[in-house]
């Protein structure tokens, strides 16, 4: 402790102390930092022995366990913060997967086409009955997205909701929100197992719409940006390439091998890699917000938000489901009944996530109009 | 309630305090036994003022050194009164069943 058993001055003889007090202290997030820094530094002076010239080994321990703590707990707000946060990383997700969706097209080898019809006529499908758009190979993605008008919509929305909700307008990023999700809907029903598309992303995303809607409608996450810097991006940029991975993975589960344009070609085998990849890329972008101190109901979210992309890309590998394509509707279960099962496992966890978060946050808004009014 | 969040609330029944000076009475009110640091006592004080059993009650700079004072909120004395009830209760159980098995342990005060 100080000799005076007070406050040491900032002084020459403590001034490398503070400094690596103050070093020490950047482990906490920004946020925390920007409100406890000069606090912490008096106390952390005051208690310092005289003649003290490094941070007490105690200390040392107890800042590493509190900024960790800090981290994991996220910023002040609890669960409206979580949304603030989410309602950042998603329309930049969205925008990022449209990129990546013109910017990395594949498609079904000729071999696999075959294979599929071959398929189809195994079960007695009647060659009459096989769509046409069935009868060439499936092309998903790369520039000719462009000449579709629902994706033109699709990405016009994306931006507008991105700018939107930077730009605070939150009511302008609604109805960008809710315009792209009719585009995106558009773009969910040429999803078929017959029918090869740009539908997997979309049909995935729609999670994400969900959130990001109830998000805005509820918190202003331009007052966040301004505080968090652009440090949402990460999470968004390792999610996108997370969902473009587990996509392709899924595709090449629907459709046999695929192609690439440099000539490449992907094997049904390997979109197993691709599916763990992706899994282990959409894990880390869920974790990111913890070592960014967005903490962990910002992990929840985000988690909710990818859970469809990853059980869904999953489920078409691995033995629960056997190959997706070929349980719907060619099983015992009827069509309806397995969408119904499989739309209920992919979206009833996020709803249960986002009922949890509004909840606490209209409790939290609730109590607050109450403090307004009594002071 | 956590034995740390039960001392800083004690600490700050008595009037406003400011983080070194909780830490001194935390030391004071266990006996010597609990010394907080300034990362554990911070955390706490995040998250009791997050849940609005605490609030500030001004800042001063002293010798060029910020001091923020914090006091108990009407909520945060409700709780603090409560767990104090709630651990006399149980006290005066365990001393008293002891008291019935060997009277030396008890103390004889309840």
């Amino acid at each position: 402790m100080s000799a005076a058993g007070g406050f040491l001055t900032p002084g020459a003889p403590h001034a490398e102390l503070e400094r690596r007090y103050r070093r020490l202290l950047r482990l906490y997030p920004r946020e925390f930092r920007a409100r406890r820094t000069d606090e912490m530094i008096g106390v952390l002076m005051a208690s310092a022995a005289d003649g003290q010239d490094r941070p007490a080994r105690g200390d040392v321990g107890d800042i590493v366990q509190g900024s960790l703590l800090a981290r994991l707990r996220g910023p002040r707000g609890g669960w409206p913060f979580a949304l603030v946060a989410f309602a950042l990383v998603a329309p930049l997700f969205l925008v990022l997967t449209d990129i990546l969706q013109v910017a990395f097209p594949y498609s079904e080898s000729q071999a696999a086409m075959q294979g599929r019809i071959s398929i189809l006529e195994a079960h007695g499908v009647p060659a009459a009955h096989i769509p046409p758009s069935a009868l060439v190979p499936a092309h998903v993605g790369g520039p000719q997205l462009l000449s579709q008008p629902a994706f033109l919509i699709l990405v016009a929305g994306h931006l507008i909701v991105a700018a939107a909700v930077l730009a605070g307008l939150r009511r302008t990023a609604l109805a960008a929100l809710v315009i792209a999700a009719a585009a995106d809907y558009t773009q969910w029903t040429a999803f078929h197992v017959l029918h090869p598309g740009a539908g997997t992303i979309a049909f995935l995303t729609i999670a994400v719409f969900l959130l990001e809607a109830i998000a805005l409608a509820l918190v202003d996450p331009r007052a966040a940006r301004r505080r968090e810097g652009w440090q949402h991006v990460f999470p968004a940029l390792a999610l996108a390439v997370a969902a473009q991975l587990l996509a392709l993975s899924f595709d090449a589960s629907r459709f046999g091998d695929m192609m690439f344009r440099n000539g490449g070609e992907l094997h049904v085998p390997s979109g197993n890699t691709i599916m763990v990849i992706g899994c282990v890329l959409a894990l880390l972008a869920v974790l990111l917000p913890l070592p960014l101190g967005l903490g962990w109901r910002a992990s929840l979210l985000l988690a909710a938000a990818c859970y469809p992309l990853v059980i869904l890309a999953a489920a078409a590998f691995g033995p629960p489901f056997g190959r997706l394509p070929q349980t719907l509707g060619t099983g015992p279960m009827s069509a309806p009944v397995a969408h119904t099962i499989i739309v209920t496992i992919l979206y009833l966890p996020p709803l249960l996530v986002l009922c949890r978060a509004v909840a606490q946050t209209i409790r939290t808004k609730r109590h607050r109009n109450r403090g307004d009014l009594a002071a | 309630m956590q034995e740390t969040t039960f001392l800083i609330l004690t600490a700050l029944a008595q009037g406003p305090q400011h983080g070194y000076g909780i830490i001194q009475d935390v030391r004071r009110i266990s006996g010597e036994r609990v010394a907080l640091r300034a990362g554990t006592l911070y955390g706490a004080l995040e998250r009791l003022d997050a849940d609005g059993l605490i609030a500030m009650d001004r800042e001063e700079v002293v010798d060029g050194r910020l001091r923020r004072y914090y006091r108990l909120t009407d909520e945060g004395s409700a709780r603090l009164a409560e767990e104090a009830r709630r651990l006399q209760e149980s006290a005066a159980t365990a001393l008293q069943r002891l008291g019935a098995l060997r009277p030396s342990l008890a103390g004889g005060a309840v």
